[in-house]
């Protein structure tokens, strides 16, 4: 059968496009003659808005969503595969939301607020409501398309339902009829382009074809299917939340591409093409630097297969060819990945492309069936944000909502509740630790403090949880819930089958190896007294270098497998898991533990003082789940083998381990079968999640000094990557300090 | 963990004492068969910790800078335990069959994973056969595959001792020519080639290195010599270049020795790679070193 090059026989190429396109977020133009300008529309929102009060929230959202949907200006390039442009007003309708949690804040939930915020001011944590650790239900809503959840949501408006309900599909409908008008709209302006640029007339005719069969029904292609996820994608965002899965690539899309590759409506070059189009899109939207979005890759689908098919193949060549920050991967593996497929994911990690996280899948599932999801749920998982796992349009699991700093109760354990730095008593009262008899007794009072943070910011935390519907109703997103449709509810009602919340903690390393000094320097070898060590911490370590250096150099550090430490590492992951895990939230759900740091190792540590693993005061705490920056001195088999001590089963939220490596120990053919051997070695002792950073020192030097020449330098931040050059001069130099002893 | 030191993911120990000093060697602290005093000039404080301790004057301080009189170091390692950043380190302890044994086996799930295992480095291991016999005695019962990274200038009876616990010989064959071998390492190359035959007539496999030094035996002719030594040895795995690299100067420096190679290029991975293709027409096995050996 003779097959049509339908994407790639006519009309200029991603690389003739790319440059440019990169660019259609920066300072978009909008066709005038599309809608309203910026300022009268706002003026038209503030009017609207002011009907606060007189309906529900809800109901007020959807007419604020529908009111700019309707009315604003759009565009579509015609050299673009895509339409999605659209002025979305300075993201008005998140900066209003915004008011109405301020509100909240300095009205009813104003103690709350207060200790939120005195947990922000004292490095204890970071904690707020998260809004933004959210995926909608993707194969739910590319089998039914816009029409079809329209459906479902009118046949539901006509049965009898309480107000509450009603009041659901009430917005739910007024929502998706405004996205459906908006893709009506890009159809129109599609063909307009078509007209006016008659090189593009190829192009521009089958994307207003594609829009318009969008209006009819679901999906039907692969092209179609593409454009409808990224279309919603900005249209979600612009409701409010940030999406922090894009789902499955091979689940979401590898039907609608096997079956055009079987009708010849599409070559292998084809969907490869749409595929660098539809990635760019996300590329452009963080431009080398920020936190982008996730596809994830492999996975089981029950006990007996992977999903990795035809598809999986050819997007990670894309993948590899294109070298972008923007898309970030998700990689599940597990028993049964096809030793292909993970070649091709070492290949992308040995030369460069680190943006992904590698997750253990078999881990995963057996983490998130202890925590009470059955096990036919299991499977469909999809990695939130970075590394947390969310059954995939079942579950709200606001992964992020506590980012709390594991170190904070050693300080307060030491100083009787004190927080050194500030002064502040926010601690309870667990006696003089200078009359502490036993290591034992420090470690019940750092648990007993722990405790007491944990409990109060899971007090807060509930308080928001259960006013969620009037900070942020969102009936767009909610709607792609096959549950929410059943019930009427928001999943800022409890719609979803999983209502959960994510409690992160950070900085094991410090913790552990401050623990490990107390009772190693003070209690087992009597070296220091604890007013000694005090006095260090109080003194910054200034005047007592020796004593420091002492500290740094001679006390076993967590990531080294070293019993003693490791042993302490694991008591506080214990201590930390049991005071979250099952703790009821306020939605009707529970706090799931996830122990990592992100890029909250700066915030919180700048806000910690000197600990007495020999951290000095405001300097950042651990990053990852592993050794503090500068400690793994026994290279990166005893951090795998340290690290994976810990019960991963027990931390069902999603951990990382960040894994340096210096570009010699994975160079060459060789190379790849030596990241796979780590990684199975990993996962086959029970750890969870992996990055890397395959760099010398040298280089990111020289990429300091001549940004010019690095410009493409990709290095893994947290859960997603950026350009190094991008970075400011402390991250840049955490960097550098952490592969300075990588030979 | 060591992945240029034979198949899979592994650990090598390195024994020190070597009956060869070639010109290019990248573990000097190993030459010595005693402990050798290191100082890492950056790492150094100036605390005077180690002065005060010292009982043989090694440690001086002229107006502030460190000064090492390395062969006054009786090797006591008083100065190691007073220097708590790690600028003064001593390479080289004497160990237990069993500790050594012990440590080995720390990263055997890494070695089950990869097919990989424990490699004997030096320095030349085989100065201390006996030891390394009963060292391997012990991992076979652990069932651990184990290299031994050798010169091949020792006695046949050193061979004889770790034979049937030897997986892999890395074996070096650095020059064809007898002339040449001593003029580069220190010593013919007679012995070298009469236990290479003996390995062959045992029957264990061996893996040759050759560290392609420029100016010395990169010329094509010169390696093809060395392809026409192996060319009747039927247990040859592998033919491997490793390219010279001036990497080592920094620890010379640190141990207090010259550097003994003359200033010269290092082989790019593209003259490497050129080399190996030219060589592989005659002698198939040649490999560079993160090439996978099949």
């Amino acid at each position: 059968m003779k097959q049509e090059k339908m994407f790639t026989a006519i009309g200029p190429g991603y690389y003739e496009v790319k440059d440019r396109l990169f660019d259609q977020y920066v300072s978009p133009a909008y066709d005038e003659s599309t809608g309203l300008p910026s300022g009268e529309l706002e003026k038209g929102f503030a009017a609207l808005a002011r009907q606060d009060g007189t309906m529900s929230r809800m109901n007020l959202r959807s007419r604020l969503f529908a009111y700019l949907l309707d009315n604003t200006r759009i565009d579509v390039d015609p050299e673009d595969w895509f339409a999605d442009h659209f002025d979305r007003c300075g993201d008005i309708l998140r900066k209003h939301r915004e008011g109405w949690r301020k509100e909240l804040g300095e009205g009813a939930l104003a103690d709350d607020a207060q200790l939120l915020a005195r947990g922000f001011r004292t490095g204890s944590f970071n904690a707020e409501l998260d809004l933004g650790h959210i995926s909608p239900g993707w194969r739910f809503l590319l089998q039914e398309g816009v029409p079809g959840i329209l459906h479902i949501l009118r046949e539901k408006q006509q049965q009898p339902c309480d107000d509450t309900a009603r009041d659901f599909y009430d917005s739910a409908i007024r929502m998706y009829t405004a996205v459906l008008g908006l893709i009506g709209r890009l159809e129109a302006q599609a063909r307009r382009m078509q007209a006016a640029h008659p090189e593009s007339a190829d192009r521009m005719e089958k994307l207003a074809a594609c829009l318009h069969t969008l209006q009819e029904g679901a999906p039907q292609t692969f092209y179609e299917a593409l454009q409808l996820s990224y279309l919603m994608h900005q249209c979600i965002e612009f409701e409010g939340e940030y999406i922090r899965s894009m789902g499955s690539f091979e689940l979401n899309f590898g039907r609608f591409y096997e079956a055009d590759l079987a009708a010849g409506r599409i070559t292998e070059e084809d969907a490869k093409e749409l595929i660098r189009f539809f990635w760019l899109k996300f590329f452009s939207n963080t431009r080398g630097s920020g936190n982008g979005k996730n596809f994830y890759f492999g996975g089981l689908t029950d006990d007996e297969t992977d999903n990795v098919g035809p598809l999986t193949y050819l997007a990670m060549d894309v993948f590899y060819e294109l070298n972008l920050t923007d898309p970030k991967l998700s990689i599940k593996i597990n028993h049964k990945t096809p030793q292909r497929f993970f070649e091709m994911i070492a290949k992308c990690l040995r030369d460069g492309r680190t943006n992904m996280v590698i997750v253990n899948d078999d881990e995963t599932l057996e983490a998130i069936r202890k925590r009470g999801i059955p096990k036919e749920d299991s499977f469909d998982y999809l990695l939130i944000g970075c590394y947390e796992p969310a059954i995939e349009g079942k579950e709200v699991a606001c992964n992020m909502c506590v980012k709390y700093n594991l170190s904070k109760p050693v300080e307060l354990a030491l100083f009787g509740g004190q927080d050194p730095l500030t002064g502040e008593k926010i601690g309870i009262d667990t006696g003089d630790s200078e009359s502490f008899a036993s290591f034992d007794e420090f470690y019940c009072a750092y648990e007993r403090q722990m405790e007491k943070q944990l409990r109060d910011v899971q007090g807060a935390i509930n308080q928001y949880e259960e006013r969620w519907a009037d900070i942020n109703p969102e009936p767009l997103i909610s709607s792609t819930f096959a549950s929410c449709l059943e019930k009427g509810r928001d999943i800022s009602q409890r719609g979803p089958v999983y209502n959960n919340t994510g409690s992160m903690g950070g900085g094991l390393a410090n913790a552990a190896d401050s623990l490990m000094t107390i009772k190693k320097l003070v209690f087992d070898e009597k070296r220091y007294t604890m007013a000694e060590l005090k006095a260090m911490l109080r003194a910054n370590f200034e005047g007592y270098e020796r004593e420091h250096l002492y500290i740094l150099n001679r006390v076993s550090k967590w990531g080294n497998n070293q019993e003693d430490v490791d042993a302490i590492a694991k008591r506080v992951a214990q201590s930390y898991t049991g005071f979250v895990n099952g703790v009821p939230n306020g939605r009707g759900g529970r706090y799931n533990a996830s122990m990592f740091t992100l890029d909250h190792c700066f915030s919180l540590g700048h806000r910690t003082g000197a600990l007495p693993d020999g951290r000095l005061a405001h300097h950042y705490i651990a990053k990852g789940i592993g050794t503090m920056t500068g400690m793994d001195k026994a290279g990166v088999t005893a951090q795998i083998q340290s690290v994976s001590k810990l019960d991963f089963t027990d931390i069902p939220n999603g951990s990382v381990l960040d894994i340096y490596l210096h570009p010699s120990a994975v160079d060459g053919e060789k190379g790849i079968h030596t990241l796979i051997n780590l990684i199975r070695t990993y996962f086959n002792r029970g750890g969870y999640g992996l990055q890397f950073n395959i760099l010398n020192a040298d280089d990111l030097r020289k990429a300091q000094q001549h940004p010019e020449e690095y410009a493409t330098l990709q290095v893994r931040v947290c859960g997603w990557n950026v350009y190094f050059v991008t970075l400011n001069e402390e991250q840049q130099n955490h960097f550098i300090e952490t592969t300075m002893q990588l030979v | 963990m060591s992945v240029h030191d034979g198949p899979g993911i592994r650990t090598t120990l390195f024994l020190k004492g070597c009956p060869l000093r070639c010109l290019w060697c990248h573990n000097p602290e190993n030459l010595r068969t005693e402990p050798s005093l290191s100082y890492t000039e950056k790492l150094c404080v100036g605390c005077g910790a180690c002065a005060a301790v010292c009982p043989h004057g090694v440690h001086g301080f002229e107006n502030g800078i460190h000064r090492l009189h390395h062969s006054a170091c009786a090797n006591c390692g008083a100065c190691i335990a007073e220097c708590l950043t790690g600028a003064l380190k001593l390479y080289g302890r004497t160990a237990t069959a069993e500790e050594t044994a012990q440590l080995l086996l720390e990263d055997t799930d890494f070695y089950r994973q990869s097919g990989g295992g424990v490699t004997f480095s030096g320095g030349e291991p085989l100065l201390q056969s006996a030891f390394l016999r009963e060292v391997m005695r012990l991992l076979k019962a652990h069932d651990v595959h184990i290299a031994v990274d050798t010169c091949g200038a020792v006695p046949w009876s050193a061979f004889e001792d770790v034979l049937p616990y030897a997986d892999l010989f890395l074996y070096d064959i650095k020059h064809p020519d007898p002339e040449m071998h001593k003029k580069g390492t220190g010593a013919g190359n007679e012995r070298i080639l009469e236990n290479l035959r003996r390995l062959h007539e045992s029957g264990a496999p061996v893996e040759i290195r050759t560290p392609v030094i420029p100016g010395y035996n990169d010329a094509e002719e010169t390696l093809l010599q060395i392809a026409a030594i192996l060319k009747p040895y039927g247990n040859i795995t592998c033919w491997r270049l490793l390219p010279y690299h001036s990497m080592a100067k920094g620890k010379y420096q640190a141990l207090g020795m010259d550097y003994p190679m003359p200033e010269t290029e290092m082989p790019d991975n593209t003259r490497m790679r050129a080399l190996q293709q030219k060589l592989a027409a005659v002698c198939p096995i040649v490999k560079l070193s993160s090439d996978e050996t099949n």
